[in-house]
């Protein structure tokens, strides 16, 4: 059995659950919807380097709303045991991770897709750089979160502090990719390009380092 | 030794610790196809710890599970399909609906026809009528079936129940009696957790008891089964006392 279509299984079966409750995107969208309407007042809309700052603010809600939304994905296979119907099935261990890497993705990316237009309105701030940066930059820099935060919820779900422990274990090793779109978005909103090569560069080895760092660590994790 | 036939399950030396606590201790035990067998033992004996072991739910701290003399460490995907697991818990998402939860397995079992095998084994437990109603709103004995035709959408050769039983009424654990009857064919293993010595005398061919991580007792069931029960019921006041 290849990888893929068990992951393309669980990620469907994570996004029905979504339509039938809308728990995840809910409270991630509000959470993200408060934080930039928050920023827009205690931030200033003119003057010179409020785009770094924007782009700053910006990143800071989608980690919160990120770290949200991932800590719930997981908690939802520790209900009735439903991680163990996965993990008896034949899908790849792998596959389980991937499944719920393109749920988390899928969620938190769609949110942010909503939450940018809105910050961009609130803050009056121009995407100069191009829209397609601003949007591959979020994107670029949400995977790589995602991808940290899908791994470290699989290892906090058991827990019992396990929201207080995810932001803890994400953080630190969100750091690099936090700092990379940041600069992305910063660029976007300035239209200055200056080094966003690197740090899109920098964001593409965060994202491919991890993610292969989380598929090779991910079954040992799952081990009881 | 014997050799076992392709499909049985053989433990050797099982051991797992959960820190300095053992839960299973040296277990070798060898379960041939067309096995029936009940394991018993007080609350927190080890009897859950051996299912999830032999399930590959958990990893033994030392010593090896084969099934059809395959490590269940290195089980692929085949080999994995083969055990049907049925754990106290569920294992079903609660806002979907039991069809949903049946079709999402099936997938996850790359059966060639999802929607087939998921009308058959709804079906052949009498859960049709409640297809298409969410799990969180069934009762505990409609939702055991839901999960025993998850376990059996693809016709395991190896079923494991941990406490299959909890929780049903009189008439829902009879038809569960029916049903493990049927499933105990002579190329397939059914091995489940009780607690209830009655149970245990009333269908499987064979007992295994642990205490203390330790299988204590193992032993075919039939005829003369009055000193079994007698022998179990000492073994558990033995624990109680120790």
């Amino acid at each position: 059995m290849n990888w893929f279509a068990p992951a393309m299984t669980i990620a469907g079966k994570d996004l029905r659950l979504e339509w039938k409750t809308r728990d995840v995107v809910a409270s991630v969208g509000l959470f993200a919807l408060l934080v930039v309407v928050t920023a827009s007042f205690a931030f200033p809309t003119t003057g010179d380097g409020r785009e770094g700052i924007a782009a700053g603010v910006l990143w800071m809600a989608f980690l919160f709303a990120a770290l949200l939304g991932m800590g719930r994905t997981m908690a939802i296979e520790k209900e009735d045991g439903c991680i163990d119907g996965l993990l008896t099935s034949p899908a790849p261990r792998e596959s389980i991770f991937l499944g719920k890497l393109f749920a988390n993705l899928g969620f938190t990316y769609a949110v942010e897709l909503v939450i940018l237009p809105v910050f961009i309105v609130l803050l009056r701030l121009d995407p100069a750089g191009g829209p397609w940066l601003l949007l591959l930059g979020t994107f670029m820099g949400t995977l790589g979160l995602v991808t940290v935060g899908t791994l470290f919820s699989a290892m906090a779900v058991n827990t019992r502090g396990r929201e207080a422990i995810l932001p803890l274990l994400v953080m630190p090793v969100s750091v690099p990719v936090m700092i990379a779109a940041v600069k992305v978005s910063e660029a976007a909103f300035t239209g200055e390009w200056g080094s966003t090569t690197a740090w899109l560069l920098l964001t593409l080895a965060y994202d491919a380092v991890f993610l292969l760092v989380a598929i090779a660590t991910f079954p040992s994790l799952m081990e009881e | 030794m014997h050799e076992l036939p392709p499909l049985g399950i053989r433990l050797r030396g099982v051991t797992k610790a959960f820190g300095r606590q053992l839960a299973l201790a040296n277990v070798d035990l060898d379960i041939p196809p067309g096995s029936y067998v009940a394991v018993m033992g007080a609350n927190g004996a080890g009897k859950t710890t051996m299912l999830k072991i032999v399930s590959g739910l958990a990893a033994p701290t030392r010593g090896s599970v084969t099934i059809a003399g395959v490590e269940m460490k290195k089980a692929g995907p085949r080999l994995r399909a083969m055990v049907g697991f049925v754990s106290h818990e569920t294992m079903l998402y609660g806002d979907l609906t039991s069809r949903e939860n049946l079709l999402f397995h099936a997938k996850l079992l790359g059966l060639a026809d999802p929607r087939d095998a998921v009308a058959r084994s709804a079906e052949r437990l009498a859960v049709t009528s409640f297809l298409d109603k969410p799990v969180r709103a069934l009762s505990r004995g409609m939702r055991q079936r839901v999960t025993l035709a998850r376990a059996l959408l693809n016709e395991p050769t190896v079923i494991l129940l941990d406490e299959p039983y909890t929780g049903l009424d009189e008439a829902a654990a009879a038809s569960l009696s029916d049903l493990l009857d049927e499933l105990h064919t002579p190329e397939r293993v059914v091995m489940l957790t009780l607690h209830d010595v009655a149970r245990a005398l009333s269908g499987p061919q064979r007992l295994v008891a642990i205490a203390s991580g330790r299988v204590v007792m193992d032993r075919p069931l039939h005829g003369g089964t009055d000193d079994i029960a007698e022998s179990y019921m000492e073994l558990l006041r033995e624990g109680a006392t120790r």
